[in-house]
């Protein structure tokens, strides 16, 4: 047994063995006596005892019990400060534990998969740059030949329109067929994709993920095995597959085919074949433990063959780079969003624990006659202050016990929104672990201050303690509502300031022609007669093709942010776009350009850009700024050329009608079938379109209101307090000031001095802060600008206004004292 | 005759000390030390039971109830064998000290 064991054995049993311990010093006391010894050696047996049983090593729990249950008293005998103290204290803890918890299932755990920790991603690199794109061959060719890859996988993201809804698509994977087995998932129903389902000549599956087969197909038991048409043409269910199934990315697919059967859902599809298009994203297995420097060297000589073979189809001294894929997102990719979350959620627990600290500090000063008569009755200041601080821990413990239950929620609500289905917070060992240091943390920094100052009388001091609380109060909580005002800001700036284009009365229809393999001439035979049949359309009033959806993702750039169109001339006058000066192409015209004002202000201020050259084309017109393609980048600017034949294949085509859009939206999508049987375009109106779009900014804005209003609420409530406690110390001065004539504007200016300080200092370090925050903001988003003077003013306004409003009763308490009842009170 | 307290450090020693000819109570240990040092050792009843308690919690002694020469339920307190250990070290220790402190007093 060792002595840790019987420490314990004489904890558990100290009854008994403190009855022991007295009886035997009774013996020993007895046969000193009866020796006719004198007894007074012995001294005061209570206090003899103690030291004896301090040899038991216990004496530290015995008082830290004591101090628990006399602050577990004091809480509950003053149940208002108590539930305020745990109620900001969950706050903040609570919102630093659920962005932790985010980041926990984002970027610190693996992803819920078979061995994470060997899945690869690969990137073809080059000195120039990278990609994450392979076309099929290329994939294919590696899948083979590459040794030091097992378990490759290959996925290719289209999209395809179910028997049930044909007007509108949804999110497909075409990937092999070892993707589920790979990764460890088994089918909800049937059964998933295996090795047969990649043979030509096997019949086509298609495997359904349980979101869409609950809301689609009423959760069939019987779905295996049930025929459905996709894009049109016949598929079998093969299965259903869970919706905790992630993937290898965040991206969630609706259903899964067999990439062999790409030609299946788009009939010409050349995909298999086609060296030169670059749809496939490629992970694969290592080694455990292999570094991917060392897979990327095993690789060079596989590369090497196949540039031997295919020189014309990979870039000059191309190799493939190898990436960890096991988690979510990495840590680095994660880095400036996670630093700047962790700053604004930490701001909110700097709040919270600067208003805890007023409280506690008003709290202990009233305490002052409870500490003197324990100091006078022997406790030393070292035991007061561990009684302060076990008081302390002991809030700590409750508020983070309850932010335990609040994080959770928020943390779920957090990553619905941000849209990965997939991954749950959880609350693990890490977050617990996070939650206690959070208490222990937040206990100290609340706790230490007041505890501290209690025990020093110079009042002046106890002053300066004060003032530097409210100011750190109102410094975080100041920045917190400036930032939460500049997203604001930022968000409706990207809704109000004009797009420059008209998206309420216009339709996008988007045949999808290069997933069929269409050629060019094919391409152009379609949307000749197509743009020629939707002009004849009652109601329609123009007609274009682009090369980039409105509001789509798709975008080509250059270094200088210009984004490049292809278009048909009828493209400025369908997308309302002015064309204020020069003309638009003429048929047959290639290397002329259209660019927009602030481009061609940017290139030739002051000067006639027509004629001049952008990029090797001539500029023969100026249109007006139009952000159709990337809403929230200011800094873009747009460059319009001719649309080519070699392009039409990947073309959309916009229609502007009169009325209703949404009424239109079916003659539109009857006449973009054109005829042909396989086609299945899918048709959206641009309004719908750009509300998709502003979904996460608006979600960020509302995140960061509420983050604004909590650190309000708790400044607010913060220097409420401690006006209020400040004002029932000085009644008695305040009530000699009013006998000797002071009006009311005096003591109000009496109180407000000694305030206006901290909060002012307070308010310039927010706003400083505030604009550091902005300055890495306006480079994330477009709209932000870090010193907008109106989300900086209204902030400090609306908090000097409720601040104000918040002081209110306790000044009118002071203003209302009666000089005669406070000096009788004397 | 003066009697002096024992010497800050060295009361746990001597307990296991005259623990080692056999089990004694308490009040036998202090009258045994304060007995063979010739009764210039007086142990402080007050500091002897802490250092019992010490003692039983390294484990370097037992205690068991049993009935004294004066017919009272007393504590026999019996050396361990890791008692003795202890004992042994400690009682180097302090001759190495001990030499050394003399040394020191003769020479300087």
């Amino acid at each position: 047994m060792g002595e840790l064991w019987r420490r314990l054995w004489y904890l558990l049993n100290r009854s008994r063995f403190e009855h022991e311990l007295r009886e035997e010093m009774e013996a020993h006391r007895a046969q000193l006596t009866s020796k006719g010894d004198e007894g007074p050696r012995f001294g005061n047996t209570l206090r003899l005892r103690e030291e004896a049983r301090d040899a038991w090593g216990w004496t530290w729990l015995d008082h830290l019990v004591q101090d628990s249950s006399f602050a577990c008293r004091l809480l509950v005998r003053t149940p208002v400060f108590t539930v305020t103290a745990v109620a900001v204290l969950a706050v903040g803890v609570g919102l630093n534990l659920a962005a932790f918890q985010v980041l926990d299932a984002v970027a610190l755990s693996w992803l819920p998969i078979r061995s994470p920790e060997t899945l690869v991603r690969l990137y073809r690199s080059s000195p120039r740059g990278s990609s994450t794109s392979f076309s099929y061959p290329s994939f294919d060719f590696y899948r083979r030949n590459a040794s030091a890859l097992t378990g490759s996988i290959g996925l290719v993201y289209d999209a395809v329109t179910l028997a049930d809804d044909e007007a509108h698509r949804v999110d497909s994977e075409f990937v092999t067929t070892n993707l589920f087995s790979d990764l460890g998932e088994t089918p909800l129903a049937g059964r998933l994709l295996d090795r047969q389902d990649e043979s030509p000549d096997a019949p086509a599956v298609i495997v359904l993920s349980e979101r869409i087969w609950r809301s689609r197909f009423g959760a069939d038991p019987a779905i295996a095995g049930r025929a459905l048409r996709v894009n049109g043409q016949p598929f079998t269910v093969a299965g259903v597959v869970a919706d905790t199934f992630v993937g290898v990315e965040h991206r969630f697919a609706s259903v899964w085919m067999p990439i062999a059967q790409h030609r299946v859902a788009f009939p010409g599809s050349t995909m298999l074949d086609d060296w030169k298009g670059n749809p496939v994203r490629f992970y694969a297995r290592v080694r455990p433990g292999a570094a991917p420097s060392a897979v990327e060297a095993e690789l060079k000589p596989v590369v090497r063959d196949l540039a031997a073979s295919y020189p014309e189809d990979l870039w000059k001294d191309e190799w493939l780079s190898v990436h960890p894929a096991g988690r979510y997102v990495s840590f680095a990719e994660a880095g400036v969003g996670v630093a700047l979350i962790a700053a604004l959620v930490g701001l909110v627990l700097v709040a919270a624990c600067m208003n805890l600290g007023l409280l506690v500090l008003a709290r202990t000063l009233g305490r002052e006659r409870e500490f003197a008569i324990r100091l006078s009755v022997g406790a030393t200041r070292g035991r007061i202050v561990r009684q302060l601080l076990t008081e302390h821990l002991l809030l700590g413990t409750l508020g983070a016990a309850t932010a335990c239950f609040i994080a959770t929620r928020i943390s779920t609500a957090v990553m619905s929104t941000i849209g990965s289905s997939g991954l749950r917070p959880h609350f693990n060992a890490r977050a617990l672990l996070v939650a206690a240091a959070l208490a222990v943390v937040s206990s100290l920094i609340f706790g230490f201050a007041p505890a501290w100052q209690s025990l020093r009388p110079a009042a002046e001091r106890r002053m300066r303690l004060r003032s530097v609380l409210v100011g750190l109060q109102v410094a975080a909580a100041s920045a917190l509502l400036i930032v939460s005002g500049l997203l604001v800001r930022g968000v409706t700036r990207i809704v109000r300031v004009p797009l420059g284009f008209e998206y309420r009365q216009t339709l996008m229809a988007d045949p999808g022609l290069s997933s069929y393999g269409m050629t060019p001439g094919a391409a152009q035979g379609y949307w000749r007669s197509v743009e020629a049949r939707m002009r004849e359309v009652p109601g329609v009033r123009n007609v274009a093709l682009t090369s980039l959806p409105p509001f789509g993702n798709r975008v080509t750039v250059n270094r200088e942010l210009t984004i490049f169109y292809h278009v048909t001339p009828a493209f400025f006058d369908t997308m309302r776009i002015p064309l204020t000066h020069g003309r638009l192409f003429r048929d047959g015209e290639a290397d002329v350009a259209i660019v927009s004002e602030t481009l061609a202000r940017r290139h030739w201020p002051g000067e006639d850009p027509i004629g001049k050259t952008y990029e090797g084309r001539t500029v023969i017109g100026v249109s007006g700024d139009a952000r159709t393609v990337r809403i929230n980048e200011g800094a873009a600017t747009e460059c319009y050329m001719p649309i080519q034949p070699e392009q039409l294949a990947h073309a959309v085509m916009v229609v502007r009608v009169d009325g209703a859009p949404a009424r239109a939206a079916g003659t539109v999508r009857a006449v973009a079938r054109g005829g042909d049987e396989r086609l299945m375009p899918s048709v959206v109106l641009l309004q719908d379109a750009l509300e998709e779009k502003l979904e996460a900014p608006r979600q960020l804005a509302l995140i960061a209101s509420a983050l604004g209003c909590c650190s309000l609420l708790l400044a607010v409530t913060g220097l409420a307090g401690m006006i209020a406690f400040t004002v029932s110390q000085r009644l008695r001065e305040i009530g000699v000031r009013v006998a000797l004539g002071a009006r009311p504007a005096h003591i109000v200016r009496a109180i407000a001095r000694q305030f206006t300080r901290p909060i002012a200092i307070g308010a310039i370090a927010g706003s400083a802060l505030a604009a550091l925050a902005g300055t890495v903001l306006s480079r994330e988003m477009f709209g932000v600008s870090r010193l907008d003077p109106v989300a900086h003013g209204g902030a400090l306004l609306l908090f000097a206004l409720v601040a104000a409003v918040a002081a209110l009763p306790s000044v009118r308490r002071a203003v209302r004292v009666d000089p005669v009842q406070m000096l009788r009170h004397e | 005759m003066p009697e002096n307290g024992v010497p800050p450090g060295t009361l746990v020693m001597l307990v296991l000390r005259v623990l080692q000819s056999g089990p004694l109570h308490g009040y036998a240990i202090a009258q045994r030390i304060h007995a063979l040092s010739s009764d210039v050792l007086q142990v402080e009843e007050g500091s002897l039971y802490p250092a019992l308690q010490r003692i039983l919690v390294k484990g370097w002694a037992k205690a068991d109830w049993g009935v004294s020469e004066t017919n009272r339920r007393v504590r026999f307190y019996r050396l361990t064998p890791a008692g003795r250990a202890q004992l042994a070290s400690e009682m180097d220790a302090y001759e190495r000290v001990n030499a050394a402190i003399r040394t020191v007093l003769r020479t300087a």
